[in-house]
């Protein structure tokens, strides 16, 4: 039985594969809990298919592809902030048109070269087991730069997201911290590609903090929350990846939502059958109460 | 309340306006309105939907450049949010579900005071207890922002302001969808800080509250009806004037006063 747990790990691939998850789980889950209390789920997803020609130029020059994705995901959330910034076009509307734009060309590079079919495939699913040293090293280093980031403007990211006109009254550079965001959200995606691809990275920066908001009212419970439910999906779909031979972007998302399932339904204050649970546990006979002797509590 | 010495011109104001306009985009939103207010005063900003209430109070918390003219605070040009002075936005533009407790988001009003590399200690936490003691909303400091009321949801906003200090404070529809105890318990707080010297602005629809709370009512409707003494304010020509004409005035002659409704015309 322990065995079927340290099995994988005794492979050198797998080992790098299981960092990787570890720190992208991390990541995306501290970051992804301002995601969903900012509403900025579509942002999220757009980033991830804008930022595709970045990494599509970095493969065909030869170079590092988190570089280049993390080149085209700053000009990307410029370009998103700049669009938005009119009157007329809201920032849905701008990250709709960069979105589709920014994919569109990258699949029209990758198209100039031979092996289009397969590398489509690994960026829009992740190829996790091409995780390399140097990737992993890269991986670190930028997850340690947002997670610094989160940290050192935990309060100017928390009264924007609460109360944005107050924030801009007490001095806080609404602009500026949005453009922050934006390039940490970026690189928290970029690091993300390579283990669960771009169709499915949406899913570790929306679903840990969303399981997590469900089971607390605090926002520090729910930052811890959301990286160990972030990290303990990766690993559980790694290993269903593993033994099952599910894609490995698939098999982490699955343990995600799988994860986001049980607690939808069995949270202890806001589950969907343990409320129904409680209801009857206080009110066993709800037909009866209309004509009991007396009223039954609220 | 009229026997407040700084009314009569001996200090320099503490807020003042002049020739100040603001346009979003083409379309005006105050044209050039010249007022000022003293440390001490408590001020009503009444006007239409529209007439430039929320964008009066924006301008003077740093939040929205002039377009023309001037606005300074203690004689000094605003063109940034200054410390002086604490703006409590309207209530429907907070995120109420956000997983937050009540003294957590009053510690909010502390904003970069606290070092960074740490959390709020326990200096801080009594400061913020103290705040919510002023609203009376301190047994409430560990509930969840969004199960409060929301005249309670408006007294948190109120603390915040009160932690982050500052002389100004600008208030945004406080009575706006509260209690009858919140507004009471607001207009005496309005008392005890004006006798601190500080000076309260504060955007209503309220004519009476406005009345009741204020030394000091400016009547609006993009430009400046009329600024002084809430009497001499609500006058019904002039209410006519702001309210262009879709107004009913009830005059009670045994109290001299004026209800006012208001009518929409389309």
């Amino acid at each position: 039985m322990i065995s079927w747990f340290t099995e994988p790990w005794t492979h050198m691939f797998m080992l790098h594969a299981f960092l990787a998850i570890i720190l992208v789980g991390l990541i995306c889950g501290v970051i992804g809990v301002f995601v969903i209390l900012r509403g900025l789920a579509f942002l999220g997803d757009a980033l991830a298919h804008a930022i595709f020609p970045g990494v599509v130029i970095a493969f065909i020059l030869g170079g590092n592809y988190l570089i280049g994705a993390l080149v085209a995901a700053v000009l990307v959330s410029f370009a998103i902030g700049l669009i938005s910034q009119g009157q007329r076009l809201s920032n849905d509307t701008a990250i709709g048109v960069i979105f589709a734009g920014g994919f569109a060309l990258g699949v029209a590079l990758l198209s100039t070269q031979q092996s289009y079919a397969r590398d489509l495939n690994s960026f829009l699913f992740g190829s996790i087991l091409s995780v390399r040293r140097n990737d992993l090293l890269l991986t670190a280093a930028v997850g340690l730069v947002v997670l610094l980031v989160v940290f050192w403007y935990r309060r100017e990211f928390t009264s924007i997201a609460f109360d944005r006109s107050y924030a801009q009254s007490a001095g806080i550079n609404l602009w500026a911290f949005d453009q922050l965001f934006l390039v940490a959200l970026a690189m928290a995606i970029v690091i993300s590609l390579q283990t669960v691809g771009n169709v499915l990275v949406l899913a570790m920066l929306v679903t840990p903090a969303a399981t997590a908001r469900m089971l607390t009212d605090r926002l520090r419970v729910m930052v811890v929350l959301s990286a160990a439910i972030g990290v303990a999906s990766g690993v559980c779909g790694l290993y269903l990846s593993y033994y099952r031979g599910v894609p490995s972007g698939a098999g982490v998302v699955l343990a995600a939502t799988g994860v986001f399932l049980v607690v939808f339904l069995f949270a202890p204050a806001t589950g969907a059958i343990t409320a129904r649970i409680r209801r009857r546990l206080h009110h066993p006979h709800p037909e009866r109460d209309q004509f009991g002797d007396e009223a039954s509590p609220a | 309340m009229s026997s407040n010495p700084l009314q009569h011109g001996i200090s320099a104001p503490i807020l003042a306006t002049y020739g100040l306009s603001v346009h979003y985009g083409n379309r005006p939103a105050l044209e050039d309105i010249s007022l000022s207010i003293e440390a001490g005063d408590v001020v009503g900003v009444l006007g239409p939907n529209g007439s430039g209430k929320s964008t009066l109070l924006q301008v003077f918390a740093g939040m929205i450049p002039p377009s023309h003219g001037s606005c300074s605070f203690n004689g000094r040009e605003i063109t940034a949010p200054t410390p002086g002075i604490t703006y409590v936005p309207q209530r429907a533009g907070a995120s109420w579900s956000f997983p937050i407790s009540v003294i957590d988001a009053v510690l909010l009003g502390l904003g970069r005071s606290t070092p960074r590399y740490r959390g709020f200690g326990g200096n801080e936490r009594r400061r913020a207890l103290e705040a919510l003691r002023h609203v009376e909303m301190e047994q409430h400091a560990n509930v969840q922002i969004g199960a409060l009321s929301g005249g309670q949801q408006q007294r948190v906003f109120l603390a915040r302001a009160l932690l982050s200090g500052g002389s100004v404070l600008m208030l945004d529809e406080p009575f706006t969808g509260v209690d009858i105890p919140t507004q009471a318990l607001f207009v005496s707080l309005f008392d005890d800080l004006k006798a601190r010297g500080m000076a309260i602005v504060y955007a209503t629809h309220d004519l009476d509250q406005a009345r009741s709370a204020s030394d000091k009512a400016v009547l609006l409707n993009r430009r400046l009806i009329a600024i002084g003494k809430p009497d001499e304010v609500f006058q019904s020509s002039k209410l006519q004037e702001a309210f262009a004409g879709n107004v009913i005035v009830i005059d009670d002659s045994a109290t001299t006063h004026h209800s006012a409704a208001t009518v929409n015309r389309r």
